[in-house]
Formats: structure tokens, sequence, C-alpha cells
């Protein structure tokens, strides 16, 4: 029996020892050398997050990038689960050189590296190309901590706005007011039962339509206090007036009837998605990858537009929100200074070429104007309407480790579909209240200084 | 005592293998799950600061958690008593009664247990599809159009939506449990049962059910672990917890993986509380002495 103790404890500290070591190898490898592969060449280790807009226009841009630096191997790690496979090695110590995960996604991965301190400070790379890009799009994220760093590197930029079918509505037909929609949602209804104003794809997609409405709802001052989770963005009547707007869109009147239960199955919001092009809605929010997505269910003679957030008054404001998609370079990269050139060169007129025959827009100025495809350059064009504000922006970071309990989507965006379903007890009221309380909580706890 | 010594050496060689795999991969992450919930802690590999029980206090003021846990708890026992009747009830049909097609059900009923929960997810929303699914579909077909619903849409029923797709998928598992148990039961019992006069259901309470007891309690316990964790992963693929769908291990997962692994463990360490003590009460309530036969 003692001989079987001490063969379980021998087993225990074989155990502690081996979990000890594979925990421990951190640290030195920002010292270490840049790895080379075996003709010599730097690897620029980059993993990226495989979604819409697929892989070919990353990879193209590293094989030019590659032919212009002879000595640099881009070796890209596609994944859908990229988030996962980076936590992993994370964990054991490893990172890569340069990283395309967006903000906003469910994983909260970059996010997390940014608010622990473990993404790098990359301004100089924004101010060399600033004379070249619109730093309109690009300032906004960038500058994640608003402190006049940058940290994130747009390399694409979408209008965020109202999708539509242009073969149905005709420009002189869109409504410029919230007023003329909700007539038009009125009208097409009461022609046809089965036809409704609006729907949505899932109730994460309400995150550009939220941050155009708080612009237009106050201006600049009161979207820039928003943003920092000022006093007195929800209750207020700018506040109230968002949350009502929203709360009324997706009302039974307006809300194709079978939106919510589609946004909770899996794919489901392909079926929401498919709902609009079959003309059972007339408008969704969504950007413009939508194209590329549905293009084999969408029928011929169906052609995408998008519009602007109808304003709140006659006169008012019209406002589109940009959306853009981020490269970052992680702190402890080994190969930081490749990956500032790639950086550079994902923003050169090559690069913007390349992505324009993607379908995608780099926020170099003037590349809508590569893109072939008229649909697609039509969409665009939204940004050159008159009157038209286009409006980016992030939320300031929070100590997201100090208040664990909060549920930042789900608090803004969650009450949208329990409301369009008529659950009991959730009011604009009880949502106003829930959002004054978590703007309070999050002011409160702002990211500590690295 | 040479070879006494030489027997106690091989018995622990034998042993140390799987005492090894057990510590590393059982034991110490399980410790490991209890001490970060102790800790602030964003991830594996940010700084940890020790909080004691904050992560406990805070939890038990959240409203998601305790939603979770309601759901949870509901999910269990919901799921456990549509399962156990309905697989009981076709592993007796299956064992004892003579039809055709007998194998061919066997294996009807066994399928959705060997699918993919990705794949039943799929099926499901095909299932309760509100316009064309399937469900609302053969509603409206046989006249009963008032009995239609938003089956995914609708916050009162989501839940039960969810544990009508569970249902499906463990009944066949259970089953084949129970069909086992009931093949062994020897015929004799029944045929004595029946000369005494005893019909079918005085069969099934006296003989079916008392003899496969044993078998039924050791199912409870995995009822309460595989449900705890197929509802995660169909809640996660479907609505991901939103709408009021929460579970305790996907709300788990969320926190763990965006930041907050302390949080996270501090649920995990609740949901193993959890499971441990629903599954030792299940165990002693329906502690019988053993039927020998």
């Amino acid at each position: 029996m003692k001989k079987l103790m001490r063969a379980g404890a021998v087993a225990l500290a074989m155990a502690t020892f081996v979990t000890g070591c594979s925990s421990g190898g951190s640290g030195d490898t920002a010292e270490s050398e840049v790895p080379t592969n075996e003709d010599g060449q730097r690897i620029l280790a980059f993993d990226a997050f495989v979604g819409g807009n697929g892989e070919e226009f990353l990879e193209e841009a590293a094989a030019k990038f590659e032919e212009a630096n002879e000595d640099v191997d881009v070796q890209i790690r596609w994944s859908k689960d990229i988030d996962q496979e980076m936590q992993k090695d994370n964990a054991s110590g490893k990172y890569a050189d340069l990283v395309y995960y967006n903000l906003g996604q469910a994983s909260n991965y970059t996010e997390s590296m940014l608010n622990s301190g473990k993404v790098m400070d990359i301004s100089d790379v924004m101010d060399e190309v600033a004379d070249e890009i619109d730093t309109s799009i690009t300032q906004p994220t960038a500058e994640y901590f608003g402190d006049g760093k940058s940290y994130l590197a747009p390399i694409m930029y979408t209008p965020a706005g109202l999708y539509y079918n242009k073969a149905e509505l005709s420009e002189e037909e869109l409504p410029t007011t919230w007023d003329e929609m909700f007539a038009l949602g009125d009208k097409v209804h009461s022609e046809d039962a089965n036809k409704y104003l609006f729907t949505y794809p899932i109730r994460g997609y309400f995150d550009n339509t939220v941050l155009g409405m708080l612009y237009q709802a106050g201006g600049e001052e009161y979207f820039q206090n928003a943003l920092k989770y000022g006093e007195g963005t929800w209750d207020s009547d700018e506040g109230k007036l968002i949350l009502e707007t929203i709360a009324k869109l997706v009302g039974p009147e307006y809300l194709e009837k079978d939106t919510v239960a589609n946004a909770n199955v899996d794919g489901g919001f392909t079926v929401n998605q498919q709902s609009m092009i079959d003309g059972k809605a007339l408008f969704m929010p969504n950007g413009s990858w939508i194209v590329g997505e549905m293009a084999e269910t969408t029928p011929e003679g169906f052609s995408w537009g998008v519009m602007p957030l109808p304003a709140f008054e006659e006169g008012g404001e019209r406002v589109v929100t940009t959306m853009t998609e981020t490269v970052w370079i992680p702190a402890e990269a080994a190969n930081a200074d490749d990956a500032k050139e790639f950086i550079k060169f994902l923003y050169s007129e090559e690069a913007a070429e390349i992505f324009a025959s993607h379908n995608i827009v780099s926020p170099r100025t003037g590349s809508a104007d590569l893109l072939a495809d008229e649909q697609l350059k039509g969409l665009f064009d939204v940004y050159n309407m008159d009157g038209v504000k286009a409006v980016s922006g992030t939320y300031a970071a929070y100590d997201a480790t100090a208040v664990p309990d909060v549920d930042f989507k789900g608090t803004i965006y969650g009450p949208i579909e329990e409301i369009a379903s008529g659950k009991e007890g959730v009011t604009v009221e009880t949502w106003q209240e829930s959002l004054t309380e978590l703007w309070t909580t999050l002011r409160e706890n702002p990211l500590s200084a690295e | 005592m040479t070879k006494k010594k030489a027997q106690a050496r091989f018995v622990a060689a034998c042993l140390a293998p799987a005492l090894i795999l057990v510590t590393l991969f059982i034991v110490i992450p399980t410790v490991q799950v209890f001490r970060y919930s102790l800790y602030q802690k964003s991830s594996f590999v940010g700084d940890e600061t020790f909080i004691g029980f904050k992560n406990f206090q805070t939890l038990f003021n959240d409203s998601i958690f305790l939603e979770s846990i309601q759901n949870q708890i509901l999910i269990i026992v919901v799921i456990t008593m549509f399962t156990i009747v309905l697989a009981i009830f076709f592993a007796t049909l299956l064992t004892r009664e003579e039809f055709k097609g007998k194998n061919l059900f066997r294996v009807i009923f066994y399928i959705p247990n060997i699918l993919n929960i990705v794949i039943i997810a799929g099926i499901f929303s095909a299932i309760y599809a509100p316009s064309n699914g399937l469900l609302n579909t053969l509603l409206s077909s046989i006249g009963l159009d008032s009995l239609t619903r938003q089956w995914m849409g609708d916050p009162e029923i989501i839940i039960f939506s969810i544990i009508g797709a569970l249902v499906w998928q463990a009944i066949g598992y259970y089953m084949v449990m129970y069909m086992a148990s009931m093949t062994s039961i020897p015929e004799n019992l029944y045929e004595a049962a029946s000369l005494e006069g005893a019909g079918k259901f005085k069969q099934f309470f006296m003989i079916t059910l008392p003899c496969i007891w044993d078998n039924i309690r050791q199912t409870l316990t995995f009822f309460v672990i595989s449900t705890i964790n197929l509802s995660f992963l169909f809640v996660q693929v479907n609505t991901n917890g939103q709408f009021g769908t929460q579970v305790m291990l996907n709300y788990m997962y969320s926190k763990a993986f965006s930041g907050n692994l302390g949080y996270g463990m501090a649920i995990g360490v609740i949901t193993f509380i959890l499971a441990f003590s629903m599954a030792g009460a299940l165990n002693r309530v329906t502690k019988r002495d053993p039927l020998q036969f």
C-alpha cells in the first residue's frame, strides 16, 4: 500500500512537472531573433480569420508583398476559429506577427488583447500612411483607446446602412425621415399583408444602426460622449428617441413576422436575409459583403442599394455608419518590423487594386472607384450623397475583468428581439433603465492605464 | 515477502499510466478550475489577482447566471421526465411485443443519438421554421392552425422547443440501455405472472420496472451529466444563450473565453457542484434493495 502511495506521489510530481514546463516557456520570445525558413527568409506569421471576404484577397496581397520583399516569407494561417487557435498558442507563450481579427466578435479576443496591453502601438505606421488613406474612416477604430495612439489598422471598410432592392424602390421613393419610413411600411403592409418594412439577420446587426442613430439624435458631441459611456446618453430625450424608434421599427406592423424565430436558429440569419431578397421586407441593416454572401440565391433583376438612416426630422442629418475590418500586431510579435511593412503595403495602391478585384474596398483614398462590379460601386456612392454624414466609432474600452457580469451586447441589443416578440415586462422604459445602469457601470470601471 | 513485494511493484507499474493520465487530465485541471475561480483573471495567460469569493458573490447577483441555473434545472427535470417515460415505453414495446419491423424501429430510434449536435440543430431549424417548417405545416395540414407557433421566436416557449429537440435526441440512447436490461429478465417470470392472471400493465409494474430499477438509477446520473453537456451544445449552436435561453455551461464558455476566465471558472465550479449534488440526490432517493433473479 505504501508503495502504491509512493507511486501515486511520483505520478503527481511528474504531472506537475510536465504541466509546469508547458506554461513556463513564455516571455523570452520578444528578445529572440526573427525565425527564418529553410531558405533563410524571415517568417512573417500571420493569423487570419476566414469570413465572408474569403482568403484570396490577402493571399494575393501577401504574394505581391513577397515579390517586392524577397527575404520575407508571409505564412498565413487561416481558420474560422482563429481566435481559439491563437488563445491556445498564447497560453504557451506563442504569438503571431500579425493578426486579422476584428472587434465585436463573440469571443472578444481582439478587445481582450487590447485591454491587457498585448497589442502593439503602430502609430508610426498609421502616421506614415495617413496622407494616402481616408483617416476619417480609419482613425476612430485605429485609435482604440482615444489617446491619439494607433493600435489597430483598418484595412477595409463598408457602408453599414439599410440595404434594399433598387429594382423595387426607386431613389425618389426612398424615405428621408423616420416618419416617411413608417408611412412606407404602413403602405406596403396594407397592400400586401405578407410584406413588411424591415427585417434584420440577427440582433447583433443593430450595432451600426445604433451607432448611426446616436450620432443622428444628438450630433458629434453627444455621439462622442455616448461612446465614452458619458452621463445622459440614455436617460435623455435623445436616448429615448433612439430606443423608441427601434422599438417601433421592430413592432408587429413593421418587422417581418418570422425574423425573431429565424434569428434564433443555427444559420437563420441567411433565412432572414433571403426573406428581404424575396421581397418580404423592404430594408435590413447589413454591409456590402451581402452582395457576395447571398449571390447564389439572389434572383436576376434584383439590384442591391444602400440607404443612409432616415433623419429624425425633416431636413435632419442623414447618417451612414462605416464598418471597418482590422489587422493588428501582437505586442510580443517576433517579427514586428516586417509586419509593419506589410501593413504599409496593405494600404498601397497595389493592394487596393487586389482588394478591389475581390470586391473589397481599402480605406486608401479613391479605392471604391477601383471596383469593377457596378452594383457594388453603387453601394459606396452612398458616401457621395448630398447631406450624408459618414460616421464611425467604437465604444471605449472598459475594465471587463472588474465587471465580469456585464453583458454589453446582450444589454444593448437583447431587448430588441424581446420587444419584437412581445416579451412580458420588457418595454422601452426597462430597456432605457438597464442601458443607463450599464453606462454608469462602465463609466465607473474605465480601463486603468497600462 | 519478496513475492508480495514483486506483486506490489507489478500492480504499481500497471496502475501508473492510468494514474498519471487521470492526474494530468482530470485531477489537475479540476483543481485549476477551483483555483482560478478565486482569481480575477482575464485569460490563461493574463495576470491573476486573488479575490477570494468575490466571483461567487458577483455570480449570485448576476441575473443572467440565475436565469441560466433556472433554465438548466428546468431542462434537466423536464428532459429526464419525458425521456425516461418514452424510452421505457418504447423499450418495453420493442422487447415484449412482437410486430413486424422491430429491428428497423430500433435503428430509427437510435439514429438521433449518433447525429452530431450541429446536424440536430439543422434538423430542428427545419422542423421549427415558422412559415414553412415541418411542425407548423403538419399542424396546419391537419386543421390545427390554432396550434401553430413561432417555436423559436416566442420567449414563452423557446426553452420548451429546445427541450423537445433534446428529448428527441436522447430517447434512442436510453431506450437501448433499458432494452439491454429488459432482455436479461428471465422469461419464466412473465410466464408465471400471466398464469396467475397478471395483465400487461401489471407485468410491467411488478416485473419489468423492478427488475430494471438499478439500470434506471444509473441512467439518472447520465441524464444529469449529458443534459448539462448537450443543452450547452444545442444552445450554443442555435441561440447562443440569447433570448432567455442561457444555460450554465454556455454562460461559462462565453465568459471564460471572452476575457473573464476567473468568472467563467466560478460558473464551472457551481455547475460541477450542481451536477454532483443532483446526481447524488437522485441516487439517494431512488435507492431500493436490488431485486435478484
